[in-house]
């Protein structure tokens, strides 16, 4: 099983003292003795970085000005003057932040991170779906293609729309599933598992038609 | 949070925009930027007049370039952290000779003597700061130096090493569009959209950044490493060549003095087409003045190509941040280049905007850059930049698959953890190769470097949890560490690129995405197929060893459909090996269910475990 990252469950009691003055730090991201920067990542999940609930759905608009305001006080270019120690984990910190908004904000990423979080693991099947195999099969054929008659191109075309319409409405189902599955219901975890790879499948393909068509615009 | 400047002792801190063409330094004065000018004015043209044991850089080098040709250098920023052979191709298009180092790196052979591109930017930077501290009368000891945000570790790394040789404390690389947009968005935008369109005298770069109170995000970045107004000149000299020849002139290409002429008009002719509809030059030849007219139109014919690749990355740019034209708000022109009036119109139809560059096309950048270095020293702390890195990194996992940890555009510094386990019986050590670059298969990305895990306790292959680290940061320097669970044995390094391996150039990769997507889907699929095809092999085998009770008929059909779907494998199409795979799970699907019911049925569960785990080789 493919782990993007390991997620931290421990309350800030289990947090090591101030590497710098050898205090009980508290529970923010600076000690509250001597007010230099902690590793953020002893200090829950991303969605307590956040202060988020734990939940599917996310306001995009809300993450992204909790971030700036996390940005403001991690990154690098403010410490540059400042102890190696300091440095290090100003580094640290910002990777952290930035790991944690870019797979919260995306629907595959967060909904993999809540499975993690949840259930402990999941299957990152790297099996293309068995629902899907045909289709990707034939835009192969057609990507492979090197010149498009315009029917082709239409079809093309199509398959990209119909690809993304159908990533979408996928991920907006699995709100649903993921407050049954919060809710206790375990068994929604497998359809949980299976959208998200038939979403990836659709995206990665997507990607490609989008590729191909916009390299056949700048030729045009 | 900003740490006060207590260091009194240190100097001043500028910001330096080391260009293809030209250079220049800029301080932040009373919190506003301004470009330090010498007696030259601010612009230092990056030419190295190297004579008799005697140095000459920027513009007396400049003004001596066609008398002293085969002692001048230009345009080295070209061969800045790469290897010799990277330049196999496009010998001839190169200003001077191009030489390999005894560690196969890209330098210039000047008088039988080698000079490799850190010393001769180190020069160019020198000269930039002493300008820089004759202007200030102070000590300057500290910069932020820009690079194209399309430039890799290596050459990233090169940029660094050069500003040490020069005598600086290089507090940051950053990217030149990014500092551009510092420069101009610190004061005239609160927010908004901003499409930097950057094309120097060598490199292309297209960033787009959202503009949010004092951050500057940047959303995302393409570009290449060989394009620029060079390309331009060299289609000029070309065209004068043809015209010439019509003329019956036969100018002698192997004469240095008579390159650098042919250049020097070219790029007169360029900068008068820019005002006027046609450019006439008069070139020598066997004492015969040639006189040779350049249509604006013509010009244009030769750009159109160049330009219109310029667009493709603009397009790709926006795809990846997610926008369309209508969401930019404002479109910003850096780069010599950009003064090519037929490059403004293409920017302004594609972003249907008038762009502009109002603090002049040579200055923003290295302005911006003396904004960063005020940012870093603790000048000031309301402005922030949030950069990414332009190209995934990843490690090579089974079937030469690219496994990307960080994805392009991500933004830095950023760090990814991936597990992987064993493919092979007993295996008791893991190679983790590092790449750059967007193709599905490492073998067309560019190789950062490769080290050993040993010592892994011998287990069954997929048993083994190894964990791969990426940390990569601020300045783009990428730390790689693999991590064995179980012993808790750890090896890690800092990626230096290694030369020769592959040596596509990075803009070349990411062109050849565009190109070869199409041919990687099939193959992909098939490597995912085969995986499972080959778990599913595994446990079938096992099963057949473990039972010993069969209905009529029906080993030998489970035989048969392994031996198909074995021969699937050797061959190249998923759609056969998905069939045969299909198969061989019917055959097998009886026996299953027994299974199910007897002791073995944990057995069975592998097939699905499996399916799920990657492969270092």
């Amino acid at each position: 099983m493919p782990v993007n990252d390991s997620p931290q469950t421990e309350t800030s009691s289990a947090r090591s003292l101030c590497w710098s003055c050898r205090q009980d730090t508290g529970k923010g991201p600076f000690c509250k003795h001597c007010i230099k920067i902690q590793p953020v990542d002893e200090l829950g999940n991303y969605f307590d970085l956040f202060d988020l609930g734990k939940s599917f759905e996310i306001d995009q608009n809300n993450l992204k000005k909790k971030f700036f305001a996390l940005s403001r006080k991690f990154h690098p270019d403010y410490y540059s003057s400042g102890q190696d120690e300091e440095q290090k984990l100003a580094r640290d910190n910002t990777a952290y932040l930035n790991h944690a908004l870019s797979t919260l904000s995306d629907p595959v990423q967060r909904a993999e991170y809540l499975l993690s979080l949840v259930s402990g693991s999941y299957a990152n099947s790297p099996t293309p779906p068995q629902e899907l195999f045909e289709e990707i099969l034939e835009v192969g054929e057609l990507l492979e293609s090197q010149s498009l008659s315009i029917d082709e191109n239409t079809r093309l075309t199509h398959a990209g729309e119909s690809f993304r319409q159908r990533q979408n409405e996928l991920a907006d189902s699995l709100a649903e599933l993921f407050s049954q599955l919060l809710g206790g219901n375990d068994g929604a975890k497998g359809e949980i598992e299976s959208r998200l790879n038939q979403i990836k499948y659709l995206r990665k393909t997507g990607a490609r038609i989008e590729t191909a068509l916009m390299e056949k615009d700048n030729h045009e | 949070m900003s740490s006060e400047n207590k260091d009194t002792i240190k100097g001043t801190a500028i910001g330096i925009d080391l260009g293809t063409t030209n250079s220049l330094a800029a301080v932040v004065r009373n919190g506003r930027p301004q470009a330090l000018a010498g007696e030259h004015g601010v612009i230092v043209p990056s030419v190295i007049l190297l004579k008799e044991g005697k140095l000459e850089i920027g513009v007396p080098a400049r003004e001596a370039m066609v008398e002293n040709s085969e002692h001048t250098i230009y345009s080295v920023k070209r061969l800045m952290g790469k290897a010799a052979s990277d330049f196999d191709s496009d010998r001839d298009n190169l200003p001077f000779e191009v030489a390999s180092d005894t560690r196969g790196l890209a330098s210039v052979k000047i008088d039988g003597r080698i000079y490799s591109p850190v010393e001769l930017s180190a020069a160019i930077l020198k000269k930039v700061k002493e300008q820089a501290e004759k202007k200030l009368g102070a000590n300057v000891d500290r910069a932020v130096i820009t690079v194209p945000a399309y430039f890799d570790d290596a050459q990233r790394q090169a940029t660094r090493d050069a500003g040490k040789i020069a005598g600086l404390e290089v507090l940051r690389t950053i990217n030149e569009p990014t500092a551009a947009s510092l420069a101009y968005g610190m004061d005239k935008l609160d927010r908004g959209i901003i499409v930097v369109y950057d094309l120097g005298g060598g490199t292309f770069d297209i960033s787009i950044l959202r503009l949010e109170n004092g951050i500057f995000e940047v959303l995302s970045t393409a570009g290449d490493t060989r394009l620029g107004g060079d390309d331009f000149d060299m289609e000029i000299v070309n065209l004068i060549l043809n015209k010439a020849e019509k003329l019956g002139a036969r100018p002698d290409q192997k004469s240095s003095r008579m390159r650098a002429l042919l250049r020097r008009e070219a790029e007169r002719a360029k900068m008068e087409l820019s005002d006027t509809d046609h450019a006439t030059i008069t070139i020598p030849v066997d004492s015969v003045d040639y006189k040779i007219t350049i249509t604006r139109k013509e010009f244009e014919a030769l750009l159109t190509p160049w330009v219109e690749r310029t667009m493709g990355l603009c397009r790709r740019a926006m795809d990846d941040a997610k926008l369309t034209t209508e969401d930019i708000n404002e479109v910003i022109l850096v780069g010599g280049s950009t003064r090519v009036p037929f490059v403004r119109e293409k920017v302004e139809k594609l972003f249907r905007k008038t762009p502009h560059c109002d603090l002049g096309p040579d200055e923003a950048v290295a302005m911006g850059a003396a904004v960063q270095a005020d940012i870093l020293t603790g000048g000031r702390d309301d402005l922030l930049l949030l950069d990414v890195t332009p190209l995934s990194l990843g490690i090579e996992v089974m079937g030469g698959v690219m496994n990307p940890l960080i994805r392009r555009n991500a933004k830095i510094p950023a760090m990814a953890k991936e597990v992987f386990t064993t493919y092979v019986e007993g295996q008791t050590s893991v190679a983790v190769r590092v790449y750059q670059g967007e193709r599905e298969l490492v073998a067309d990305n560019r190789s950062l470097g490769s080290f050993d895990l040993t010592g892994i306790e011998p287990q069954p292959a997929g048993s083994p949890r190894i964990e791969v680290s990426f940390v990569l940061d601020a300045d783009g320097i990428l730390r790689v560490s693999a991590l064995d669970m179980k012993s808790g044995k750890k090896h890690d390094i800092t990626v230096r690129p290694s030369y020769g391996l592959n040596k596509d150039e990075v803009s070349q990769m990411v062109r050849d995405s565009f190109v070869h997507a199409r041919d990687d889907i099939e193959k992909r699929l098939f490597i995912e197929l085969s995986q499972e095809a080959k778990t599913v092999i595994n446990a079938t085998e096992k099963a057949l060893e473990l039972i010993s009770e069969f209905k009529p008929g029906e080993k030998e059909d489970i035989l048969e459909a392994v031996e198909e779907l074995e021969t699937a494998l050797g061959g190249s199409n998923s759609r056969e090996l998905r069939e045969k795979l299909d198969d061989l799970n019917d055959a097998t699907a009886d026996l299953a269910a027994r299974m199910v019911n007897s002791n073995f049925g944990e057995f069975l569960k592998d097939k699905s475990i499996d399916d799920a785990k990657k492969y270092v080789n």
